[in-house]
């Protein structure tokens, strides 16, 4: 009772200033590099903090022209950015940042601040339930999504009312938060704004600073050998609430006890697909190529591949048509992939409730993906589209989320 | 770390659990007979596919589902349901095939607020109303209430409405308008019992109803057939694709000394998509293209349309005893009249009107003492009760075929006066 009422109390001044948090939590980033390389992005966030932009632009620059895929720099960069005003070079920045890393949720979070900032609400929306999806109890993400359905709801209530003129008095303005690493005095803005605050003022930054802080303990409670263990809570969790056909559960749950699969696909689930779904192959048996099980072989091949860290098949797995996230070029996307995956000391990637929907040549897959490395858990929504190319069923486009 | 995100997902929960309380006082729908099916809003370990296996009990339309009606369904389902983002989904869908469905925003309105956090404690609870939109947040208010207690007050498909009562062979359909529901419903007349073909919101007129003298604003209670089709090239924008004028008043209407005229079933202006419950000079207003839809059912010039200020379904079991109690009460007439006039009579109200005259004008012009009717043939019986803001009455038609009447078409209209039907007005017209 007394945390509704107070949450209340708390939210809408904050709406009414349309302050939003740009949450920067390196932490997570920092665990992709070494011990120099958060020296350097050390240097290059003690300039912003100094706001010498451009100096921290060109050292982040150069640095990026050695290593372009650094996550804490490219990140950084962004900041650097969005400080200067350079909304659309910060959002593409941030943009290939979730696509090349989208278990990281603050690129979205950040992204979402972007999106508000220019009255974008929708993407915003998408950006950070993105976020969510990815660390569920991420606060300042969760803050953030409150103002922006608190700005939807009332964008929503002037069409009902056709109250045209009111949305652009009360654009949302950003707050930028200048202290990069997890660990330092948290900013106000992320204090005052914090949930939790509202019942036990002491839980506030507690709650604040875990959340960044998310990514860090898999490397330690999750050694190569303890993988099927950390691997049943996430299985068991969400099956019940994915698909209410009650055969995939048990099978499922079962998995963790094989140690040997490295990479294991819930094979009843697609026999117990959705029968919308099911209809919707059984209704159009003309116009379909092969059946569900070759497209299950296929991302199982595609997930074993990945676990084993065998690059070549990884790589086969996906069509010459491939979209590479952020139109990158094929090659700079396989290198790309190879340095993530083989660099790995182990990753373990599970497949769970594949949803297959076939039309003709082509297959729609969405599942859960568990990914586990010695550096990362994460478990996230992936929908896959794929195309029979002749043999096989390859993938032309990944994303996260369904 | 872990304690905090316990918490997290407790505060979570509390967050959300407590502004949708006030679905529970507002929109759940009290006619549910097991309390299994109930909609059970503030409790959350039982919040499964309950509100499915109510929609497939409720839900029993035969062919045409009314776009707008089944999407806010399915919304006020999901909401019931604790489902905030299946209702933000679904809300989306429908604003994007009808984006001037003011009454889908208002409601996006209040699951985006309770998405933040902001507990709503009305339908379309609008922070910081300007003073000169309150009118017009009122009238979205009122068609969300109106669209929500239909689906909350809706008959269970087992139940039927008392109001019909038997329909002869050639009404094949049957529009029935439930101005406090805001409601019409087109049964199709099939055996043993009539079977919902579709219902839908629609608007009244803006004093409500009754109507009772021109100008009133009020939409008349009654039976009436559709006399026309006027097609779109006869209208204005306002009216919508067709309009179905019915022939208000009728003989009873003009006999109480009500007055007005242009009484129609329309649709609305292109910029809209739906109309507030009462909008209208005294027409029932239908969105355009459940106008259309319910076109196809009509028949000019014999399709029916009762009006009642609140339909009374009822179990079959009901609905069949007052259908042969119905019946038989015009069967005794009949019987009656066939025995002797003076019997016959018994069944005449003192103020009856026949064909316009007295009983005692009606006797002499057809010098009915002097005769007998003899066989009295009677088919092709309609006959529903009657909405009627102050009495219990029924209305019946029929084909009747006798030595006096040779062969005719009636209308009577019947009057319970304390226990027994009477005759209050017959209307013959010869074949």
């Amino acid at each position: 009772m007394q945390a509704k009422a107070t949450m209340t109390h708390n939210a809408s001044p904050k709406i009414s200033k349309g302050k939003h948090v740009l949450a920067i939590a390196l932490l997570g980033l920092a665990l992709a590099g070494g011990p120099s390389r958060a020296d350097e992005a050390d240097e290059v966030t003690k300039l912003i903090q100094r706001s010498l932009f451009d100096q921290a632009l060109a050292r982040a620059d150069a640095y990026l022209a050695n290593r372009p895929n650094d996550a804490q720099m490219r990140f950084l960069k962004g900041l650097i950015l969005t400080e200067r005003n350079k909304t659309n070079e910060a959002i593409t920045i941030f943009t290939k940042l979730t696509e090349d890393f989208p278990e990281l949720p603050e690129p979205y979070n950040n992204l979402a601040v972007l999106y508000a900032g220019r009255g974008d609400y929708d993407k915003a929306r998408d950006a950070l339930e993105m976020a969510i999806r990815t660390h569920p109890s991420y606060a300042t993400a969760h803050e953030n999504l409150g103002d922006v359905y608190a700005k939807l709801a009332s964008q929503s209530y002037d069409k009902a009312l056709q109250l045209d003129g009111r949305n652009q008095t009360a654009q949302t303005k950003l707050s930028l938060v200048r202290n990069l690493i997890a660990g330092k005095t948290l900013p106000e803005t992320v204090a005052s704004a914090a949930p939790v605050q509202s019942t036990k003022t002491k839980a506030a930054p507690v709650a604040v600073a875990a959340a960044p802080m998310a990514p860090t303990p898999p490397p330690v409670a999750a050694p190569p050998v303890a993988a099927p263990p950390v691997a049943a809570p996430p299985v068991a969790a969400p099956t019940p609430k994915q698909a209410p056909a009650p055969a995939p559960a048990p099978v499922v749950a079962a998995k963790p006890s094989a140690p040997v699969a490295t990479a294991s696909v819930a094979m009843p689930a697609i026999t117990a697909s959705t029968p919308g779904k099911a209809a919707i192959t059984a209704t159009t048996p003309a116009k379909t190529i092969g059946n569900d099980s070759q497209v299950l072989n296929a991302i199982e091949r595609w997930a074993k591949a990945w676990s084993d860290q065998d690059i070549a098949a990884y790589l086969d797995s996906y069509s010459q048509e491939f979209e590479t996230p952020g139109k990158m070029s094929r090659s700079n996307w396989e290198k790309m992939r190879e340095q993530r995956i083989v660099g790995k000391e182990t990753i373990r990637v599970v497949v769970e409730n594949p949803l297959i929907t076939i039309t003709g040549d082509e297959a729609v897959v969405k599942f859960k993906q568990s990914y586990f490395s010695n550096r990362l858990n994460n478990v996230s929504t992936k929908t896959l589209n794929m195309k029979y190319e002749g043999n096989q069923w390859r993938i032309v486009s990944e994303r996260v989320g369904g | 770390m872990l304690a905090s995100s316990i918490f997290q997902k407790t505060f979570k929960m509390v967050r959300i659990a407590l502004p949708m309380v006030f679905w529970a006082f507002t929109a759940a729908p009290s006619f549910a007979p097991d309390q299994n099916q109930a909609f059970e809003v503030a409790n959350y370990t039982a919040r499964n596919s309950s509100g499915n296996a109510l929609a497939s009990q409720l839900f029993d339309r035969q062919t045409y589902r009314p776009v707008i009606d089944t999407a806010v369904e399915q919304i006020y389902l999901a909401l019931s349901a604790n489902k905030l983002n299946e209702a933000l989904r679904l809300t989306d869908q429908l604003l994007e095939e009808f984006p001037n469905f003011h009454v889908g925003h208002l409601l996006r309105g209040d699951i985006l607020s309770l998405k933040a956090g902001r507990p709503i404690k009305r339908i379309g609870d609008v922070p910081s109303l300007p003073a000169s939109k309150r009118e017009e947040l009122a009238e979205l208010q009122d068609e969300a209430i109106a669209r929500f207690k239909a689906i909350k007050d809706r008959p269970r498909k087992d139940l039927l409405p008392a109001e019909l009562v038997e329909l002869d062979s050639d009404q094949a359909y049957v529009i029935l308008v439930d101005t406090s529901r805001s409601r019409l419903f087109l049964y199709e007349n099939s055996f043993p019992y009539p079977k919902l073909i579709t219902d839908f919101y629609v608007s009244q007129g803006r004093m409500g109803a009754v109507k009772s003298r021109e100008g009133d604003k009020r939409t008349p209670i009654g039976v009436y057939t559709i006399t026309e089709l006027l097609p779109k090239e006869k209208l204005s924008d306002f009216y919508g694709p067709i309009a179905l004028p019915i022939n208000y008043p009728n003989t009873w209407d003009k006999r109480l000394g009500k007055t007005g005229y242009g009484i129609w079933l329309h649709g609305m202006p292109k910029k809209y998509a739906s109309r507030p419950p009462k909008a209208s000079d005294g027409c029932v207003v239908l969105a355009n293209q459940d106008l259309l839809a319910l076109k196809q059912f009509v028949k000019v010039g014999n399709t029916q349309v009762l009006i009642s200020e609140r339909l009374d379904f009822v179990t079959q079991d009901v609905w069949q005893s007052q259908r042969k109690a119905a019946i038989r009460v015009v069967k005794t007439w009949r019987d009656d009249l066939e025995k002797s006039i003076s019997k016959g009579l018994y069944h005449y109200a003192t103020d009856v009107r026949i064909d316009g005259q007295d009983l005692m004008e009606w006797q002499k012009s057809k010098n009915i003492s002097q005769k007998t009717f003899g066989k009295i043939k009677i088919d092709d019986i309609t006959m529903m009760r009657y909405p009627s803001e102050k009495e219990d009455m029924m209305w019946v038609s029929f084909r009747q075929e006798d030595k006096i009447s040779g062969e005719v078409r009636k209308q009577q209209y019947w009057v319970k006066v304390g226990t027994r039907w009477q005759i209050i007005q017959e209307d013959t017209e010869k074949i």
